[in-house]
């Protein structure tokens, strides 16, 4: 009987660790509905077109994560997008070589999330306001390099969109790849240690002696590259730049994010949670897709399934740190009373 | 020793009302500054017309950008006034269709809906706890969505007639619902001075375990911003009826950033308790006058994308720059 | 430095008063066309590069403003148009609602108004428009649809939808079905693309064949959502050459280069290319004759696209085709 309450706590406490756990349930829930609506839904071809399309936000969610855990924000990631499809095109159009073209873009995106990342740490404003100039410069960047033309690309370039190896989709084997990289930095690396640190307190962190500057711009680099890496991909799909290739997607990456369990004041977060986010938000569209629901109920539906999902996680996070509190109050209560007993002993 | 420290006493003196403005408009010099080298490349840039112009394009934004500077004092952000904008607009020019263009209707439907969601954001974020970004950038999609579902098929409402003449009205040049817009600055510039639910605001964002042990239930006043943010994007969201003519479901889209940009390049801080309405003012005539001098230069709306970042940049950190020494000089 | 700064308020304030009156003093008698653009994406600038040099070619200076696709900025541009003194004004309405407000302010200036590539059929501001025959052109591709899936048996075809509320994209969609209408082995699956967003239509079209697996052929109602439907369907494993066993059949509307290149490569069946330079010229010659006082129809004047169906015809007319020219506003 003993044995059975302890497993069962034991349990408990390991689901409770796992901040991905309510994401994963509201994805479940979310099949459940769409499958019983329509027939189409529960289908081997429909999860692997679903997967492919969250491959490009699951990307840049993982990147944008560890910018969350350090308590900053960064919403220049759709511009990024953008700025490394466009180096894509042109690259790709203008000298034939896929491999040059992969490492310019990826090179520009690093580079602009470097400088994000020194501006955030040097200049001490808000990572929002920081963001938001650089999201300004580099989609004005991306657009005067493309003057707004749209360009195609050759579709012998466009293997990582459409590519498959051992029949599995490559963008999928991507985002497998880069969602066990980031987890592996996340949880076994000092840098993973470091981000949390920095996201707690990053006055305590510096007092500390921790890298807070190498942490802090290591998270935006990582986030600038993710996002390139997603607009090699974006475009490989499409075949074509389009200057609103990326439009709104830090919004969707940042709802990821939130949804996977990473908490916007910094300090502790999950990267597989962050991926299961931009799964669940890719799962309201296909299902409504399938549906043929009007193009119009999109935005108010995917703003309530939001709001609903992030207010049921917030009570029940809030309970937990009530319990916690709780807990820890009754801790300090009692070694209050044990030290009051010895003082009045003495 | 004393003669050091009059002499001291004089200069701080002297030197307070050039000093005092610099450290709450920072970005004043940067206007006048551009006004001068539009007007000198440009032809017919200071004109009535011109002016005018400015003022019309920009009325909508600066009364969304009042709400947001008070959410912005608490230490929030309200990423729902753009489309509440599109929501009410769109409700508002629906119902004064239905009704045979009445316009008490119409005022009366935006700023229900412009409470309706404020309260949605204040209850959720004051009383829920809940983070504002999340739950105001899930709001904004809300938002969207109602203002889409109810247009049909994406086109707007015409507002009627004699709406659309009071859009042309205009008193010493300044159109009539600009006006009322500036009429709101004054308005709550005061509340904000001069009433205790404004101190009680700046604490909050300031310092909110300070406020919460004086005595100040935070939670109501995180939502009372939250309410008023609401509000004033209700009435921008009509106001936008008048100035275009008429209510579009897509008129908000664009404006999200510019508002938040506007507030902070006004002087007022992310981090909350710092900032007035009128530096919001003043942010929003900033950009007014970018724009409208880079229109004037036909210079390519993408190179203008650049050159707003740079300033926002730079305008945030010359006005961070700028009031930190003078706090560190008043200590 | 307080006082430094104050000096150079002081002067700026200075030299404020005196600018305008200045800079008001050179005045040049060159008449001008003002061009409020929507939003730049490649056939309105192959329309917009059509007025520029036919208008030039009339003697006029051309001042453009670009509204990048927000309704209110366009007002403030046509505003600005009209304060900058132009002799004719030609717009591509973001929105055909609110435009009317602003064009209202110019008519009552006196500025002719000429409405290129998007028709305003409610607006009493304007005196004409010019622009692609919008209906003919969906049309072609319905035609062509029912004629290539008449032996096909009972087949599902899908149709993705422009903008909602752009007048073009309506009566492209409208143009397809009545097309198809005599086609009753045909049904027709609709699919929103946004607003023109190629990532939403590629979407839209992965989704659409996963809820109707055998869609026999797909509707682009712009060239450049071509190329993602050639990567879904070589996703599925059904990008076959036009005439091969189990090609799904694909045409557009636009010409743009893309999607006439994959017509040469025989994976796209047609492309309507619209004669976006005619209808540049067209609308600046009849905004000279307004200028010149000449009187013009109010009317939607149409300019009809080419259909172009196979590889040779494309090679044969490419410099006929926009989407092969080098375009830019510069």
């Amino acid at each position: 009987m003993k044995n059975k309450e302890v497993s069962m706590d034991r349990i408990k406490e390991y689901l409770s660790s796992k901040l991905w756990l309510s994401v994963v349930i509201a994805i479940i829930v979310l099949c459940v509905v769409f499958s019983i609506l329509s027939p189409a839904f529960l289908q081997w071809s429909n999860f692997q077109a679903v997967l492919v399309q969250s491959s490009i936000t699951g990307i840049m969610a993982v990147g944008l994560c560890f910018v969350i855990m350090t308590g900053g924000i960064d919403i220049s990631i759709g511009a990024i997008l953008l700025l490394s499809a466009t180096v894509f095109a042109y690259t790709v159009n203008g000298t034939e070589s896929f491999m040059l073209a992969f490492l310019a873009s990826l090179s520009t995106a690093t580079l602009a999330g470097v400088l994000n990342g020194v501006l955030v740490y040097y200049f001490k404003m808000a990572p929002m306001i920081t963001t938001l100039a650089t999201y300004n410069i580099y989609n004005g960047i991306a657009l005067h390099i493309s003057k707004t033309e749209n360009v195609p690309i050759d579709r012998g370039y466009t293997f990582l969109g459409n590519g498959r190896i051992a029949n599995i989709p490559v963008p999928l084997m991507i985002l497998l790849a880069i969602t066990l990289i980031g987890a592996y930095l996340l949880s076994h690396t000092r840098f993973g240690t470091f981000v949390r640190a920095v996201g707690d307190s990053q006055v305590s962190a510096t007092e500390s002696n921790l890298p807070t500057r190498r942490t802090i711009v290591s998270a935006y680099t990582l986030a600038g590259f993710t996002a390139g890496l997603a607009g090699v991909l974006l475009i490989s799909r499409t075949a074509g730049l389009q200057n609103s290739l990326g439009v709104g997607t830090e919004f969707t990456c940042i709802a990821a994010v939130v949804l996977g369990g990473t908490a916007l004041s910094g300090g502790s977060g999950s990267v597989v949670g962050s991926v299961f986010g931009a799964v669940f938000l890719i799962l309201i569209d296909n299902g409504l897709n399938l549906l043929q629901a009007s193009p119009f109920i999109y935005d108010a539906v995917r703003g309530i399934v939001l709001l609903a999902a992030v207010s049921v996680d917030r009570m029940s996070t809030a309970r937990q740190a009530k319990t916690l509190l709780e807990q820890k109050a009754l801790r300090i209560g009692s070694s209050i009373i044990k030290q009051v007993k010895k003082t009045a002993q003495a | 020793m004393s003669e050091t420290n009059q002499i001291e006493l004089n200069k701080r003196k002297y030197g307070t009302f050039a000093g005092d403005f610099l450290k709450s408009y920072p970005t004043v010099p940067i206007i006048l500054i551009m006004i001068i080298g539009f007007s000198l490349t440009t032809r017919n840039f200071l004109t009535a017309g011109t002016i005018r112009t400015m003022m019309a394009v920009n009325t909508v934004s600066l009364i969304a950008a009042i709400g947001e500077t008070f959410v912005l004092l608490t230490g929030g952000i309200d990423l729902s006034v753009s489309t509440v904008i599109s929501a009410s607009a769109v409700i508002s020019a629906t119902l004064m269709e239905m009704t045979g263009a009445n316009i008490l209707v119409g005022i009366l439907a935006s700023v229900i809906v412009g409470l309706i969601f404020g309260t949605i954001n204040g209850v959720l974020i004051g009383y829920g706890r809940m983070t504002p970004f999340i739950t105001t950038m899930d709001t904004n999609l809300i938002a969207r969505g109602i203002a889409f579902i109810l247009s049909t098929d994406g086109r707007g409402v015409k507002a009627s007639r004699e709406l659309v003449k009071f859009g042309f009205k205009s008193f010493m040049g300044i159109p009539l619902f600009t006006l009322i817009g500036l009429f709101l600055v004054l308005v709550f510039s005061i509340l904000l001075k001069q009433t205790l639910w404004g101190r009680k605001v700046i604490l909050t964002g300031s310092n909110p375990t300070a406020a919460k042990y004086s005595g100040i239930n935070t939670a109501r006043t995180e939502m009372s911003v939250y309410v008023l943010s609401g509000l004033l994007a209700g009435i921008a969201g009509f106001i936008s009826i008048i100035n275009l003519g008429a209510g579009i479901p897509g008129v908000g889209d664009k404006l999200l950033l510019i508002i938040i940009a506007a507030v902070v390049l006004g002087g007022t801080s992310m981090t909350g308790g710092e900032g007035s309405v009128l530096r919001t003012l003043i942010g929003i005539v900033l950009l007014a006058v970018l724009t409208q001098g880079l229109d004037r230069l036909h210079v390519e709306f993408y190179d203008q994308f650049i050159i707003l970042g740079l300033l926002i940049f730079l305008g945030n950190s010359l006005s961070i720059r700028i009031t930190t020494k003078s706090s560190k000089a008043m200590h | 430095m307080k006082k430094v700064l104050t000096i150079v308020m002081t002067v700026a304030l200075v030299l404020m008063a005196v600018m305008p009156v200045a800079a008001n003093g050179q005045q040049d008698s060159e008449k001008v066309m003002g061009i409020s653009i929507d939003n730049a994406f490649p056939s309105r600038i192959a329309t917009v590069m059509g007025i520029i040099s036919e208008a030039e070619a009339r003697g006029y200076k051309v001042i453009k403003y670009n509204a990048n696709g927000d309704a209110q900025k366009q007002n403030a541009d046509v505003e600005n148009l009209v304060n900058e003194g132009v002799d004719a004004l030609l717009v591509c309405a973001v929105d055909m609602d609110t435009i009317e407000v602003a064009l209202m302010k110019a008519k009552s200036a006196g500025i002719p108004i000429v409405s290129y590539d998007r028709d305003l059929p409610e607006s009493e501001a304007i005196d004409c428009s010019v622009g692609p025959d919008s209906y003919s052109d969906g049309l072609y591709c319905g035609e062509y649809f029912a004629e290539a899936l008449k032996d096909k048996g009972d087949v599902t075809v899908l149709e993705l939808l422009g903008a909602l509320n752009d007048q073009n994209g309506i009566e492209r969609s409208r143009g397809f079905n009545d097309g198809l209408k005599s086609a009753s082995n045909v049904k027709i699956v609709q699919a929103s693309t946004g607003a023109w967003q190629l990532d939403i239509a590629l979407k839209s079209v992965q989704d659409g064949f996963q809820a109707e697996p055998d869609i026999a052929g797909v509707f682009a109602p712009a060239c450049f959502f071509v190329a993602g439907i050639e990567t879904v369907l070589s996703d599925l494993g059904k990008l076959h050459k036009v005439g091969e066993e189990g090609h799904v059949v694909v045409a557009g509307i636009n010409g743009e280069k893309g999607a006439c290149d994959s017509v040469i490569a025989g994976t796209c069946d047609g492309v309507v290319v619209m004669g976006c330079h005619a209808t540049g010229v067209k609308a600046a010659e009849f905004a000279d004759m307004l200028v010149k006082g000449e009187s013009v129809k109010r009317d939607y004047y149409l300019i009809a696209g080419d259909f172009y169906t196979t590889a040779e015809e494309i090679e044969k007319n490419k410099e006929n085709i926009w989407g092969y020219q080098k375009l830019s506003l510069d």
